[in-house]
């Protein structure tokens, strides 16, 4: 069971307040929100599954951020797939809801709109399938978290319903990174841009890092000239 | 054949689904391999199809999509030349990669071919084989 008196988890009560040991999180999250899209996440019973989130503060990318790790309430019912899935369905909702009343995420509402976009998609080809894998999903949250001086990216899902971010500019300067799903918050980044000094040849480094050390990683590559506000 | 493979001059094309699409743009995503269950990127090789023109290319392909998958209304379907495929990424990839492009026909499709040598995190070698989609060769996978 989780230690309440620290600083390392943060318990949902309900439609209560969230509180970490001895600090509040200032997000807010209302009860009607308006959406143009046929999912209307104000019906998503959004914290029936949320039992609690471990945060770790980080000082290594941005003061004031840190890592969540959610835990679920293993309510599952193991014996029937249609459980599983509505399961897995609104644990993907529990995270969308998470960004977009992440008030420290910018472009928050669009981020969410789209997340919610790709999962139609999927859904809509595979009824079975889990839309977004929320391993993936819940890196990219954790991402974004620690970088909230982010320009917004593009965002596509693998085949594997992972989730795929790109920056690009029309210099052809692009950051690609996936969000791989697993404890170990692992991401896949590629860089590529003109080389500068013979701009005709393209620059290109590649490499899997945690996503805590992501920015970090790619800024002495110039990278945080065309992905950051 | 089965495991033919594909002359350097010949094309695949590759469908692109609507969430691997944003704002009318195919994106690397399209170009990646599925953890544990694909050994291969699936395409389908043009010129065994024995069509006269691109455009009878892009509908028999349409034909072969519509039986075999869901085909999404923003879907896209990406035309790609075999040979500068493994020619752009041999020469601009880390390691070099060797990539294998061989006929794989299936019961309901048997222009199906795969993209070898393939990791399901391999984005860097995804990019560039985006790189050598032409926008012209980009088509509606959707009448």
């Amino acid at each position: 069971m989780p230690d309440l008196q620290t600083n390392n988890w943060l318990v949902i009560l309900g439609n209560s307040s969230k509180v970490y040991g001895n600090e509040f999180l200032s997000d807010y999250f209302p009860r009607v929100q308006a959406t143009s899209v046929a999912w209307h996440l104000e019906n998503v019973p959004s914290q029936q599954f949320l039992q609690s989130l471990s945060y770790t503060p980080s000082s290594a990318v941005n003061q004031g951020s840190g890592a969540v790790a959610i835990q679920w309430i293993d309510t599952d019912d193991p014996f029937t797939k249609f459980d599983l899935i509505d399961n897995e369905d609104r644990r993907v909702q529990d995270l969308i809801f998470l960004i977009r009343t992440s008030l420290a995420i910018p472009y928050r509402e669009i981020l969410s709109t789209r997340l919610i976009t790709l999962f139609c998609y999927a859904k809509e080809e595979d009824p079975d399938s889990v839309g977004i894998d929320t391993g993936s999903l819940l890196n990219f949250y954790n991402f974004l978290r620690l970088n909230t001086d982010l320009k917004r990216p593009s965002i596509t899902l693998t085949s594997d319903y992972t989730i795929y971010a790109s920056w690009e500019t029309e210099h052809k300067q692009v950051f690609d990174v996936l969000f791989l799903p697993g404890k170990d918050m692992d991401v896949r980044f590629a860089i590529f841009k003109p080389n500068d000094r013979h701009p005709e040849k393209e620059f290109r480094f590649s490499g899997t890092v945690t996503s805590d050390v992501l920015r970090e990683t790619v800024a002495p590559h110039g990278v945080l000239d065309w992905i950051l506000e | 054949m089965k495991g033919d493979i594909l002359p350097n001059e010949d094309h695949i094309a590759r469908f692109c689904r609507p969430m691997q699409i944003e704002d009318g743009q195919i994106k690397p995503s399209a170009f990646i391999v599925r953890k544990d269950y694909d050994d291969s990127l699936s395409v389908n090789w043009l010129e065994i199809l024995n069509c006269l023109s691109r455009e009878k290319e892009i509908a028999a392909l349409r034909n072969i999509y519509a039986k075999k998958l869901y085909v999404g209304a923003t879907a896209k379907i990406a035309v790609l030349h075999v040979g500068e495929v493994i020619k752009k990424v041999f020469e601009a990839s880390v390691d070099s990669r060797v990539l294998e492009i061989k006929h794989n026909p299936e019961n309901n499709d048997l222009s199906h071919s795969g993209i070898y040598n393939l990791k399901y995190d391999d984005i860097e070698i995804a990019r560039l084989i985006l790189q050598t989609v032409h926008k012209t060769e980009i088509y509606p996978a959707r009448q």
